[in-house]
């Protein structure tokens, strides 16, 4: 392991953050490829975590991003960063005294330079999704198996304890669910325009410097989730979270999918679509066999054009009970089905929570429908779940949730753990989402006005 | 009941030194701000101040970046308010008053927050102490006016503003009689200043 001789800063972290950091590992040498707004989400939690030496960062946009990212290392840790538009040069000068590279570039970027970075020996922690292409992504994956090294993908809930209570213990442990049959998911999201670049000129890059790296202007710069060629549009930025989720909770691999988008909200002055990809998106994947050998359908929709409905979770849907999961604590329900069993033993033992009746007060209208169901919370006490203090009204501040899964990977560097979204696993997420955008190119069927018209 | 000197000289002391802290105390108020300052900042150039200042308010690409100021509470000329800047006691409340004379509402509250403590300070280091509470008290019931003219808008709370300033002009009335046994001074007024405040007894 390759390891640091500079002294770190002064950071106060809580004991609770320093041991569960594993504040006794040796200081690692790590760099950052791309600082935009995942960057820079990443960068905040990395800067909180001990034993780090950032060595270089490398932006394109040098007097805005780059610019950014090494003056917060110096202000938090006192260190000073070299800044670097080409991450090849990066490469050439320090790959062999790093031990990490965090990329969270536009996804066209993550394959050329994961595999670049892990030819080098070089540990890498990629954003997901791996690539904009599936050619790309499977290339990280032979470069992982070749170089040795680690590869880690950002789906951040694998290492999120409350996501590992509920499989391990929830799903798997107490059945709670009983048999899941189905499972419905959703990330619905407000209007938003279009990202537009900083008032002041003196930050914006030129055209240039632009297309030098593809992009035609720094519209598409800032909005390259939406485009072809750079990003994969909502169902991959967000969608791929909680796709593969649902793998990972079922155990299984998806045998179908079939999918239907729409590009009719955002539009430019002329009426065309305003982005290459789609607004809104719903699918359903159907699963053969999950861990429990049996069939379930997963019904899961993104929307950028509507944020009622919840937000955004997973439902794991049983014929005793329903597990509702989200990154967002409060969002997190259970619910028994008024036919299964008491939960109370459970509740006992401090496996789930108190219980809540104020939902199951809605009166029946219809002998037909079903009783509305008591909810319940998850224990107080999640195994792994770190408080880092108080917020200024007294509420508790949990760890960010990104920094369980940084945490994970440093910890797979220097030998304490494994990793829990390797490149191999994460593949299957990036599998299921593609497979989705192609089943909205070729997958329905077309209905005829003949269809509905007795002739 | 008997006191002797000292016994007055202590209570008119204990006076003095309450009515001087009133004073400058709320006159330093009125000097006080919020700034926002950048934490941390030791090796920071200009330039990267400006860069997180702008991240952290503005940002292009997603959301503002990690706040790096914090807001302090500290004092300077340039947060002087003579009277309060929102709530019903501002300059704008008082002009509007038929009672007040609008031209003369910001004149006073430019000199208010430099009367307080000037006033303050001279009583408490003792500088022609009968004069500074006449002077004081005066200034209090100028403050007592404000209240009453803004009775009919603000109602009880206006009554409890007049109540609490009238124990204070109890407490001046109070030092006024012991003034006779006050001691050390700074600067004592002599018979032939112009006034007759008898300290030169």
């Amino acid at each position: 392991m390759k390891t640091a001789s500079v002294a770190g800063g002064g950071l106060v972290l809580s004991s609770g953050m320093l041991k569960a950091a594993g504040a006794s590992g040796k200081k690692l040498n790590v760099a950052m490829v791309g600082v935009g707004a995942e960057g820079r989400v990443l960068l905040q939690s990395l800067l909180k975590l001990p034993n780090l030496n950032f060595v270089a960062i490398c932006d394109i946009w040098k007097s805005y991003a780059q610019r950014y990212a090494i003056a917060m290392v110096k202000k938090t840790l006192k260190q000073d960063a070299k800044g670097y538009e080409d991450y090849k040069l990066l490469i050439k000068n320090h790959a062999k005294d790093l031990d990490a590279v965090f990329i969270a570039t536009p996804d066209c970027w993550h394959a050329p330079m994961t595999v670049d970075f892990l030819e080098a020996g070089v540990n890498v922690y990629c954003e997901k999704m791996m690539s904009d292409t599936l050619e790309g992504a499977r290339k990280m994956v032979l470069a992982a198996r070749k170089s040795g090294k680690l590869l880690q993908i950002g789906h951040q809930r694998k290492s999120n304890p409350r996501y590992i209570y509920a499989r391990e213990k929830l799903l798997r442990g107490a059945s709670i669910c009983g048999n899941i049959m189905a499972c419905n998911g959703q990330w619905n999201r407000a209007v938003s325009f279009d990202l537009q670049p900083p008032k002041n000129q003196k930050y914006t890059m030129s055209t240039e410097e632009l297309n030098k790296y593809g992009y035609k202007n720094m519209h598409q710069f800032l909005n390259w989730r939406w485009y072809k060629g750079f990003g994969g549009g909502a169902i991959s930025d967000l969608g791929a979270h909680q796709i593969d989720i649902f793998g990972w909770m079922l155990g299984a691999r998806p045998s179908r999918v079939m999918a239907s988008g729409s590009r009719d909200y955002y539009k430019k002055p002329d009426g065309s679509p305003a982005h290459d990809w789609d607004d809104n998106v719903m699918c359903i994947f159907e699963f053969d066999k999950t861990f429990q050998g049996k069939k379930a359908q997963v019904f899961y929709q993104v929307l950028t054009t509507t944020s009622a409905g919840g937000g955004y979770f997973e439902s794991f849907m049983g014929d005793q009970g329903t597990l509702k999961m989200s990154e967002n604590p409060a969002l997190i329900k259970l619910f028994r089905e008024n036919n299964a069993p008491k939960w109370d033993t459970l509740i006992e033992e401090g496996v789930i929570g108190g219980s809540d009746a104020s939902g199951a007060s809605v009166k029946i209208a219809d002998s037909r429908e079903s009783a509305a169901l008591v909810s319940y919370n998850f224990p107080d006490k999640i195994p792994g779940v770190v408080v880092i203090g108080k917020d200024k009204d007294g509420n508790t501040v949990e760890k960010p949730i990104h920094m369980y899964h940084l945490e994970n990977f440093l910890g797979a560097v220097r030998g304490e753990n494994k990793l829990n979204c390797d490149a191999e696993h994460a593949y299957e997420a990036e599998a299921a989402v593609f497979k989705a955008r192609e089943a909205i190119e070729n997958g329905p069927l077309t209905f005829e006005e003949s269809d509905f018209v007795v002739s | 009941m008997k006191f002797n000197n000292l016994t007055y000289t202590m209570a008119f002391w204990l006076l003095r030194f309450w009515l001087a802290a009133r004073a400058i105390g709320t006159g330093l108020t009125k000097f006080q701000g919020k700034k926002e300052i950048v934490t941390n900042a030791e090796g920071l150039s200009a330039d990267d101040i400006n860069i997180l200042q702008e991240m952290a308010t503005n940002t292009a690409g997603g959301p503002p970046a990690e706040k790096i100021t914090e807001t302090v509470q500290t004092l300077g000329f340039e947060f002087y308010h003579g009277l309060p800047e929102k709530g019903p006691m501002t300059v704008e409340s008082f002009s509007a008053s038929p009672l007040m004379p609008s031209f003369m509402v910001e004149p006073y509250a430019l000199v208010l927050g430099f009367a307080l403590i000037g006033l303050g300070a001279a009583l408490l280091l003792g500088i022609c102490t009968r004069v500074t509470l006449f002077l004081m008290g005066l200034l209090y019931i100028s403050l007592t006016w404000g209240f009453i003219i803004l009775e009919p808008s603000m109602g009880p709370s206006a009554a409890a503003g007049i109540a609490y300033l009238g124990v204070h002009m109890v407490l001046i009335v109070g030092a006024l009689l012991l003034a006779d046994y006050n001691k050390f001074e700074l600067v004592k007024c002599r018979r032939g200043c112009g006034l007759s405040c008898g300290c030169e007894k």
